[in-house]
């Protein structure tokens, strides 16, 4: 390559500073190895930029006046800063264009490589591939004091060795190097170029055969090179976070220490939260049910049906669900904790693992650990697994996954039924989401499944850090306004359509001024709820809600509120007031066996269908046959396990 | 913050690769789920098995995608659902 003096203006008009005589002296190299930091102290002020002529390709061209080894006068070198490349296999027009400068018709006359020295197996590869042409290549180690800090210290001259070109240690900042570097430059420029390095025979295999063989030996040929030129520090050196990592992906006390920190969670939340719940029920039964009471009464609105949908429906309804907005924010700043600090994706190894141990595609776990936040978009995940088969039998199991709406309802149940130990439920029933998963998935492989495929994967570990207050507040936010938007959309509807059925009268009476055991709301429920009762929760209003949940699990809360609070206006739609109506409901309907049809309960309501949206997400994935398939088994499975619950725990 | 998921979907034939490429690639089919896994398991630095892993991501020979329950927390680009997302943040 000669200097093009025709190309004779840059994008902003400045003319060519350089001569063609100038031999051309190309630097490459991979982005953020301060290529262009020596390039500037290389040629200082002088340099121009603009776009290499027919691309938008940026460039920058300079002039390098070196000490001549052999003349008085300075020699003049003109120096192009090529864009950055990780490799020769251009990914990009950047790295199109350095492709052809380097290999071209008109290559440079020598070829500085930086190389990164705290990455050097990466800023390797691109050296490699240099070294398959007849080229003139110097190597220019940067970011050395950088890998000192890391413990990895380089050896030049084993370097140049295992090269076979010059090596120079350069600190573009300080300039130090610079000089060895002109001296390098100037000797190659002097010799003839090096010798290939030899490449394996592949010319006779297909391409994607051929281009693996040929990378390989390139890494091989860069191993080399790096366990000849550097110590061993960085390999044997063991911090602070391998010695946590052995203990918390161990074999053993990897899932033990999995299962403590979800329990710490949950029983942390409903420990923390439950002052802050007690008063936001407060807010809502009390302060601004008795403020919009009085403004009904001031405007003479006092209708027994207007009551009901206002002050028993949206303010019973929505405030019973934004009591547990306390909860879900301490849940998800303990949540974005554990992920800040780089433990979450500890835990994701340590399921992939028991995953595989019990035979299920690795790959699988990715939409099943989505659907433990939605089911919806986890059911969308399964699109990531190569085989129809894998996206079927992962879509058939999300639905078993807990989703965060399934959790209000455990942790109002938890904490009406359990007390201090509601976070042990709540941890209780994501165990039980995990084995139904498993088990379903097992079953499922063993009957319509028995051959499939297992691609491998990879799971990159963030080292351990500090977590950030800023991050783990945007995070838990983030996620609370998800929940609190999707919800409070689907809550409005359902108490508006919960109120209507309830406000129908089916054994005489007014619209709207009806007991709601009397009404088509209770009529329906009526008719489902003798399937419960082997389950030990057959009465018409707990099984209203399951209705309701079937429909979005979101609205379970509040109408369960809704109801208690029309057939005894004086609960208001308190948690309290619900407490007390669902202790008497369970009481009486489980014959005394309190504790078991509420376990029974909470293992249907978590198994079941999780909501219409699910399955319309199922149906677009898999399609209605087996949508409805994975319903029936989502309900036989929910019903006998319930049944199962209720019917030991009254025997124990 | 997020975690990085890297899904290998090609296999390659082992016997023609035995470099630290190969290696890596053997380890990860071999059930190495880590970097500190596979460094083990294929006889390589730390630093050799990142450069390696980088490389076979960026030649499209690993995927890498974004680890999270829901939406990813900032970029889009690595979620899974991108093609189906009618929400997509721009």
């Amino acid at each position: 390559m000669t200097e093009r003096s025709s190309v004779s203006a840059n994008c902003h008009g400045v003319a060519e500073v350089a001569s063609s005589a100038n031999p051309v002296i190309a630097v490459a190299g991979a982005p953020n190895v301060g290529k262009s930091t020596l390039f500037n102290a290389l040629t200082g002020a002088g340099a121009i930029t603009g776009n290499w002529p027919g691309t938008s390709t940026a460039y920058s061209r300079g002039l390098w006046r070196v000490r001549s080894l052999q003349e008085t006068s300075p020699m003049v070198l003109s120096v192009i800063d090529l864009p950055g490349s990780y490799s020769l296999d251009p990914l990009s027009p950047d790295e199109e264009l350095t492709k052809q400068l380097l290999l071209g018709d008109d290559p440079p006359a020598v070829t500085i490589a930086i190389v990164d020295a705290a990455h050097l197996a990466r800023s390797l590869y691109l050296v490699a591939q240099l070294r398959e042409h007849h080229m003139r290549l110097v190597v220019a180690v940067t970011m050395s004091d950088v890998a000192a800090g890391r413990g990895i210290d380089i050896d030049p001259v084993a370097l140049q060795y295992a090269i076979g070109a010059p090596v120079v240690i350069i600190d573009p900042r300080r300039r130090s190097g610079v000089v060895g570097l002109a001296a390098s430059v100037q000797q190659v420029l002097a010799a003839p170029s090096v010798a290939p390095r030899k490449l394996p025979t592949v010319a006779h295999l297909p391409y994607s055969e051929r281009s693996l063989i040929l990378e390989d030996d390139r890494f091989a040929w860069i191993e080399q090179a790096v366990s000849l030129s550097t110590s061993d520090q960085e390999a044997a050196r063991s911090d602070l976070g391998d010695r946590i990592d052995r203990l918390v992906l161990g074999s053993v006390s990897g899932p033990l220490i999995f299962l403590f920190m979800m329990w710490l969670v949950f029983q942390a939340t409903t420990v923390v939260a439950s002052p802050l719940q007690d008063i936001l029920d407060g807010f809502f039964a009390d302060t601004l049910t008795g403020w919009v009471e009085s403004v009904l009464r001031a405007l003479g609105w006092d209708a027994v049906w207007l009551h009901g949908l206002i002050v028993a429906g949206f303010i019973g309804g929505i405030g019973s669900v934004l009591t547990f907005a306390p909860l879900m924010t301490i849940m998800f700043i303990l949540l974005a904790l554990l992920e800040d600090s780089g433990y979450l994706a500890r835990a994701a190894v340590i399921t992939d693992r028991m995953m595989r141990r019990l035979g299920l595609p690795g790959q699988a776990f990715l939409p099943l650990i989505v659907g433990f936040g939605c089911n919806v978009p986890g059911i969308a995940a399964t699109r990531i697994l190569p085989l129809p088969r894998q996206r079927l039998l992962t879509a058939l199991l999300v639905p078993f996954t807990s989703c965060t709406a399934r959790l209000t309802v455990y942790l109002m149940i938890g904490d009406v039924f359990f007390g201090r130990w509601a976070g042990t439920v709540v941890f209780a029933m994501y165990v039980v989401s995990i084995v139904l998963v498993v088990a379903t998935g097992l079953l499922l492989r063993a009957t319509l499944w028995r051959t499939l495929p297992d691609p491998p994967l990879v799971l990159d570990l963030p080292p351990y850090q500090r977590p950030t207050l800023r991050l783990t507040v945007s995070v838990a936010w983030r996620k609370l306004k998800s929940f609190l938007q999707s919800a409070s959309g689907i809550i409005v509807a359902v108490v508006i359509a919960v109120w209507l059925l309830q406000a129908v009268p089916m054994h005489g009476g007014t619209f709207g001024e009806v007991d709601v055991a009397d009404s088509l709301y209770a009529v329906i429920a009526r008719g489902i709820a003798p399937v419960f009762s082997l389950a030990g929760f057959g009465s018409w209003d707990i099984a209203s809600t399951l209705l309701v949940g079937f429909v979005a699990k979101e609205a379970v809360i509040s109408s369960w509120a809704q109801t208690y609070a029309v057939n005894d206006p004086s609960a208001g739609g308190t948690i309290a007031g619900m407490s007390e109506a669902l202790h008497a409901s369970f009481e009486q309907t489980s014959g005394g066996h309190l504790l078991p049809a509420v376990l029974a309960f909470l293992v249907f309501f978590l198994a079941y269908t999780p909501c219409v949206a699910t399955l319309a997400a199922q149906t677009r994935e898999i399609g209605a046959k087996w949508t409805w398939i994975g319903v029936a088994l989502q309900l036989v499975v929910a019903w006998v396990l319930a049944v199962l619950v209720f019917q030991v725990g009254r025997l124990l | 913050m997020s975690t990085v998921l890297l899904l290998s979907p090609t296999m390659h034939r082992r016997d023609a690769t035995t470099g630290p490429l190969g290696r890596v690639l053997t380890a990860v089919q071999d059930g190495a789920r880590t970097a500190a896994e596979i460094a083990v398991a294929a006889r390589l630095t730390p630093s050799m098995v990142t450069a390696s892993l980088e490389h076979l991501s960026r030649t499209g020979r690993l995927r890498v995608m974004e680890l999270t329950s829901g939406c990813p927390a900032g970029r889009c680009s690595s979620c899974a659902l991108i093609d189906g997302c009618e929400t997509q943040r721009r």
